[in-house]
C-alpha cells in the first residue's frame, strides 16, 4: 500500500477541513454556540454532559484522596449551567459575561433585513431556498395569529 | 501574570465545529459512511478528546510543561491535533462506500462494494485518481443544485486538477463580494456537508 497516497488524502481532508472552518477563529462563544445550534447541535446538552464527565473525574480523585487538578477545576467552573457562579473570580465574571450574552442574542436583527427582503423580490432566488422562505413565512404567520387568539 | 482560566466550553464548541469540518471534506474526497455514524456524531468526537486531556487516569493525552501554562487558544490547538488523529483512526477502521464509481455497474455486489480509507488511498493509480477526483467532484456539486451561489463556490474549491485552499479574502475578491458573504456562505455549505455525512449520503448519495 502506498504511504505516500494515504498521506495525501489525509492531507486533503485536513486542508479542506480548515477551509471549511476558516473565520471561525474569530467567533465568539455565544456564536459558536448559535452555530451549532444552527447545524443541529445541542450545545448546551453538550456542555452539560462535559460539566458531569468533569465532576465524575474530580469526585473520583478525591475519593482515592489524590488532589484534583487545575485543569480539572477550571473544567468544571467553565462547563457550569449560566445560573450556577463559579468560585474562581475570573471564571465568575466569565459565565456572567456569557449569560448576558446568551439572554441578549436572540433579539439581535440580522444586519442585512432589507437586502434579504429586497433579494427575494427580485425573483432571482433559487427554487430551494424560496421554498424555504414560503414555509419561514407561513411559520410566522401562524405563531402570529395564535399569540394574538391567545391574548384575545 | 497568571494566565486567565481555560474555558473548557468554548474548547468544547470550537472543537465540535472542527469535527463538522472533517467530516464536511470527508464528503468532498468522495467518502461516505457505509454504516451511520451512530454514536460518533462531531459532539461525541470533540467530547471524548476533552475527557481523554480531562481524566488523570487517561494518560495519553496530557499537558506538556514545555508548552507553557495552558490558555483556551493553545488547549484548542493542541486538541485539534488529537482530534484530527482520532478521526482518521476512527475512520480508517469503518467502512466506505465512496459516492461515485468509475465505469459502468456490473452488478448490486460490485455497487454495494465497500472500502476503508486505505483502500482508497492505495487502490487507485494517478490516471485512474484523476477520473474518480472529476467524478467526485460532480457527486458533490450535484447536492448543491438549486443553490447556484453555493455550487459556484464549492467549484472554486474542488477545482479537478487538485483541492484548492482559496482564503476567504480571495474568494471574496474571485467572487466580487466582502469576507463576511464568504464566511455566511461557507457556513450554509459546511452545514449541508455535514447533514450528508451524517446521513451516511443517503439524502443525495446515488452513484454518478
Amino acid at each position: 500500500m502506498s504511504k505516500r497516497k494515504t498521506e495525501k488524502l489525509f492531507d486533503e481532508i485536513r486542508r479542506l477541513a480548515d477551509c471549511f472552518g476558516e473565520g471561525e477563529e474569530k467567533l465568539t462563544v455565544e456564536e459558536l454556540h448559535e452555530q451549532l445550534r444552527q447545524s443541529g447541535v445541542d450545545p448546551d446538552e453538550l456542555r452539560a454532559r462535559l460539566h458531569l464527565a468533569a465532576k465524575q473525574f474530580a469526585e473520583r480523585e478525591r475519593t482515592a484522596d489524590r488532589r484534583v487538578s487545575d485543569l480539572l477545576n477550571q473544567a468544571i467552573d467553565s462547563t457550569r449551567p449560566p445560573t450556577d457562579i463559579p468560585r474562581d473570580p475570573a471564571a465568575a465574571r466569565k459565565a456572567m459575561d456569557r449569560w448576558l450574552g446568551w439572554f441578549s442574542s436572540p433579539f439581535r436583527m440580522p444586519e442585512n433585513l432589507e437586502v434579504c427582503r429586497a433579494y427575494r423580490k427580485t425573483g432571482e432566488v433559487s427554487k430551494d431556498d424560496l421554498d424555504d422562505l414560503n414555509r419561514l413565512e407561513q411559520e410566522l404567520k401562524r405563531k402570529v395569529k395564535e399569540e394574538s387568539e391567545r391574548k384575545t | 501574570m497568571a494566565e486567565p482560566p481555560v474555558d473548557f466550553t468554548e474548547v468544547l464548541y470550537r472543537l465540535t465545529l472542527y469535527a463538522q469540518s472533517l467530516s464536511s471534506a470527508l464528503v468532498c474526497v468522495g467518502l461516505r459512511e457505509g454504516v451511520l455514524p451512530g454514536g460518533e456524531a462531531a459532539g461525541d468526537l470533540a467530547m471524548e478528546t476533552i475527557k481523554r486531556f480531562l481524566d488523570p487516569a487517561d494518560g495519553s493525552v496530557a499537558w506538556s510543561e514545555k508548552k507553557g501554562p495552558p490558555t483556551t487558544t493553545k488547549v484548542v490547538a493542541y486538541l485539534k491535533k488529537v482530534l484530527y488523529r482520532d478521526f482518521l483512526d476512527l475512520k480508517k477502521k469503518k467502512r466506505f462506500r465512496t459516492t461515485v464509481y468509475v465505469g459502468t455497474h456490473e452488478s448490486d455486489e460490485e455497487e454495494n462494494q465497500e472500502f476503508t480509507l486505505d483502500d482508497v488511498a492505495a487502490g487507485i493509480d494517478d490516471a485512474e485518481e484523476q477520473v474518480i477526483k472529476r467524478e467526485q467532484r460532480e457527486w458533490v456539486l450535484k447536492q448543491f443544485d438549486g443553490k447556484p451561489e453555493l455550487r459556484e463556490l464549492v467549484a472554486l474549491q474542488l477545482d479537478p486538477e487538485g483541492y484548492k485552499a482559496f482564503s476567504n479574502q480571495e474568494l471574496a475578491e474571485l467572487k466580487s463580494t466582502t469576507v463576511q458573504e464568504i464566511e455566511k456562505m461557507k457556513k450554509r455549505i459546511k452545514r449541508i456537508l455535514t447533514k450528508l455525512a451524517a446521513s451516511g449520503g443517503r439524502e443525495g448519495g446515488e452513484s454518478v
